[in-house]
């Protein structure tokens, strides 16, 4: 009854799907404020220091071909010790989900409906998403492909924009780095590391269904690339309007930012547009943690991952509300925590210890296949 | 099961009209267009706002009704008075389309920082409003002196500070978010525009007051406001504010210089930019501010003759010698009379000279008041409008 | 089975978050577990509860049609 799934990928779309997991919630909840002018600068230096962790999982993937992370666990691990990291795997895929559906729900009733409970705005918006991967993978891929135009086209025009409004003060961003490199370094350990490029581990479950996989790791680090830079341009844009004072005071400096256009007294009030533009990259971030803890119950509990979709859906949607009290738990717990407990042994320590494992394993399999 | 397979999608669609949860038409709401606060009789604050009358500005539609209304509270916080509004008023009121803000003059002196936490924070504000302090007057007038062309009292005041701004440069172009930021700064102090009616307001506050040919009473620039942090010290005159603006950006002006005895020329000046350089000679900070700019000649009462280099040159000499000496006296005036930096030198020195500032940041302000100031203007005369030769000139 | 992983999936991101609580309230175990699960009773967060219990009726539903579909299958 239920028709086959299309669980591939195309190389444009992987592109996109980078990046729009990038700006995500990245572009709105403000990264590397605490570098203050020197913000843009430090996520540059993060995303140039991230290739090292994205070449790294690509490498790791490519030892066992067409296999994902948890496959390759299975692998490389044995049956039952790979169930216990996979099950940590899908319980952090989950929670970072349900935070960044989190950061969503704070930005639209912070700011725009005011009256509309968050709960249902995170049941609504999960809703969403349990509909596109019930469809498979292929359509969020086609769904990025059609928005993504849109995306860079408002975020480039929010530039635009402000300096035709006068907005953009360059003065703002000077002086260039007047304490030396240190507070820069600052934030990019943990905080930018970790936070947006260091989640990229997510694609380690969707990298082998890129239709060429080959070229796969080449297109995620040059995606990583442009939306680094993006996402420095945004940071940019953000301090040459508000100064560094009021960016780190924003709740959302890309939207307080917004709210300064005023052209002719014509084009003003486009505060919308980010609104979208953060929609529709929460909604990637969302479908890929999500897409990646179902695969990795399908692995676990051996039924076909749709079969979760809906409850897990609900799960998360409950965990996004249950996380925190309120607004201030939810950014403590997001600066003081999250990095160190939650990011950097997924993100970092769990690969690093699979990667003796696997070359080992790659050296078995290899020595097999020729015998054979 | 046919049925369930029915009702299931049925129920999910109700999931698309959580999208109404925060629905509000059109007329169930009005747009606040400007609000006033002030010193209030029994507590903290006296809010006033004013609220458009849509129909009244539709022209076809209109009945010469008033095209705002207003309506006073006082209390101790203005978020709520705001929400408690319809105490008087019957629709929802929407802030975001806010053109002005007017401050009262006594609570300016007392510190505004308490209320504008409020607006920067409320999503509702746009932080693109005109800041304005009422002068000697209450600040409610404001709002209710009517003007027949630009018939929503804020709207005008808002309209005109931003066009005095753009042709004159009489007006400091400071938003909220500009104020604020000048206020958290360690190098600079903010500034506002000062307002005030001449005339009778009580005369002002009657659509009668659009049918004379000669208003009432009517809402004026008269300058701007220096504060020092949140709060208000004292005023400077619309020249002194030009000067003032001619620091920051100016966009254009017009200027009156002496040619002779009791003669002038008028020059436009245009495409203005100026750029500080700061330095420490010492202990004592000092700053060289280079202007350069265009000019065009608009008229002169002088019989020199316009085409002639010397001449060009001669106005040229005379106009750089004014500007220099006049907007120094505007900056030695701030540095001893207010001793604030509303000009951002110390922004400047932090870009440029980032320890020393640092050193100093706490006292900045003394640092400014001793600070040597060094204005050297650079003015170029390109033409002068579309006549040759003044009929002034005498043949020689 | 999904009822299985939904359990399980429940329980320990509800724990991962007490977990966290627990460092950041200073609490201990039982009075954040108290704390968080109290879901704040006539606030607008049972809303979210709903869902989560229709999500366990979901997991119900689907593990008997599979479990159906296997009997079925075998019989074949």
């Amino acid at each position: 009854m239920q028709r086959e799934l299309v669980e591939k990928i195309s190389l444009t779309q992987l592109f996109i799907l980078v990046s729009a997991f990038l700006f995500g919630s990245a572009i709105v909840v403000g990264i590397g404020g605490e570098a203050k002018q020197d913000s843009w600068i430090a996520v540059i230096v993060a995303c140039l220091l991230s290739i090292i962790p994205v070449w790294f999982y690509t490498f790791l993937l490519s030892r066992i071909p067409e296999k994902n992370l948890f496959e390759i666990m299975e692998i490389v691990l044995g049956k039952v010790i790979s169930k216990v990291f996979i099950l940590l795997y899908i319980l952090y895929f989950f929670y970072v989900s349900a935070r960044v559906l989190r950061d969503f729900g704070e930005l639209i009733v912070g700011d725009m409906l005011v009256n509309t409970p968050i709960e249902v705005i995170s049941i609504t918006f999960m809703l969403f998403v349990a509909y596109i991967l019930y469809l498979g993978l292929e359509v969020l891929g086609r769904f990025s492909e059609i928005y993504a135009p849109y995306l860079m086209g408002s975020i480039f025009a929010i530039g635009i924009l402000l300096l035709f409004s006068r907005e953009l003060h360059v003065k703002n961003v000077m002086p260039i780095l007047p304490e030396g490199i240190g507070p820069v370094i600052g934030t990019v350990f943990p905080e930018l590391i970790t936070f947006p490029f260091g989640e990229l581990v997510a694609f380690m479950m969707i990298l082998p269904y890129a239709s060429k996989v080959r070229y796969a790791g080449k297109t995620t680090i040059f995606a990583l690339i442009v939306s680094g830079l993006i996402l420095a341009y945004s940071s940019f844009v953000q301090i040459a309007t508000l100064g560094p004072e009021a960016k780190l005071r924003s709740k959302f400096p890309l939207l307080t930012a917004t709210g300064e256009i005023s052209l002719w007294d014509f084009i003003e009030r486009v505060d919308l547009i980010i609104i979208f533009v953060v929609m529709f990259g929460i909604l990637v971030k969302v479908s890929i943690f999500f897409y990646g803890g179902l695969k990795g119950l399908e692995l676990v509990f051996n039924r076909p991952y749709r079969a979760f979709i809906y409850p897990m859906a609900m799960i998360i949607a409950f965990m996004s509300i249950i996380i925190s009290k309120n607004f201030a738990e939810h950014i403590s717990e997001g600066i003081s925590m999250v990095p160190w407990i939650i990011h950097f042994p997924f993100q970092f320590g769990i690969p690093l210890l699979l990667f003796p494992f696997v070359l080992w394993k790659a050296k078995v399999l290899k020595s097999e296949g020729k015998k054979r | 099961m046919k049925a369930m397979k029915l009702l299931l999608p049925s129920l999910l669609l109700l999931g698309l009209l959580s999208g109404c949860w925060d629905t509000k038409e059109l007329n169930d709401v009005a747009f606040v267009t400007g609000v006033a606060v002030e010193q209030g009789e029994d507590a903290k604050f006296k809010v006033t706002v004013g609220v458009a009358n849509a129909s009244q500005l539709n022209v076809q539609k209109s009945e010469g009704n008033t095209p705002s209304v207003t309506f006073s509270l006082e209390g101790n916080s203005i978020s709520e008075l705001l929400d408690k509004m319809n105490v008087g008023l019957t629709r929802e009121l929407r802030f975001s389309h806010t053109r002005t803000l007017v401050i009262g003059e006594e609570v300016a002196r007392e510190g505004i920082s308490g209320f504008l936490d409020y607006l920067e924070r409320s999503g509702q504000f746009r932080n693109n409003f005109t800041m304005l302090i009422a002068q000697n007057i209450s600040a409610a007038d404001i709002l209710k002196t009517t003007f027949p062309i630009q018939k929503i009292p804020s709207l005008k005041v808002h309209n005109q500070s931003s066009t005095l701004f753009e042709q004159w440069g009489g007006a400091p172009d400071m938003k909220l978010s500009d104020f604020i930021a000048a206020l958290t700064s360690r190098g600079r102090q903010p500034v506002a525009e000062a307002l005030t009616i001449v005339g009778t307001p009580k005369q002002g506050q009657s659509v009668e007051n659009n049918k004379k040919l000669e208003p009432e009473s009517l809402i004026t620039l008269v300058g701007l406001a220096v504060f020092k942090e949140d709060k208000l010290i004292g005023y400077l005159n619309l020249e002194e504010t030009r000067n003032y603006v001619w620091t920051q950006d100016l966009i254009q002006t017009t200027l009156t210089v002496p040619c002779g005895e009791e003669k002038y020329i008028d020059v436009r000046i245009l495409n203005s930019k100026s750029t500080i350089h700061a330095n420490y000679d010492g202990e004592t900070p000092n700053f060289q501010v280079e202007i350069v700019a265009e000019s065009f000649l608009n008229g002169t009462q002088c019989k020199d003759n316009l085409e002639k280099i010397e001449t060009y040159k001669k106005f040229e000499k005379d106009i750089e010698e004014m500007v220099e000496t006049m907007i120094l006296n505007t900056v030695t005036k701030v540095q001893e009379e207010y001793e604030v930096d509303i000009f951002g030198f110390g922004e400047v020195m932090r870009r440029q000279h980032y320890q020393r500032f640092e050193a100093v940041k706490d006292q900045w302000d003394e640092q400014f008041s001793k600070a040597d100031i060094d204005i050297t203007a650079n003015i170029f005369l390109r033409r002068a409008g579309t006549s040759n030769k003044s009929f002034l000139t005498e043949d020689e | 089975m999904v009822t299985i992983a939904f359990v399980f999936i429940l329980i320990s991101s509800t724990l991962l978050s007490i977990l966290l609580d627990m460092h950041l309230y200073n609490l201990s175990f039982f009075q954040t577990l108290h704390f968080s699960l109290t879901l704040d009773a006539g606030t607008r967060e049972t809303i979210v509860f709903t869902a989560l219990i229709t999500g366990l009726f979901a997991s119900f539903f689907l593990d008997y049609r599979m479990s159906k579909k296997e009997s079925r299958e075998k019989r074949s």
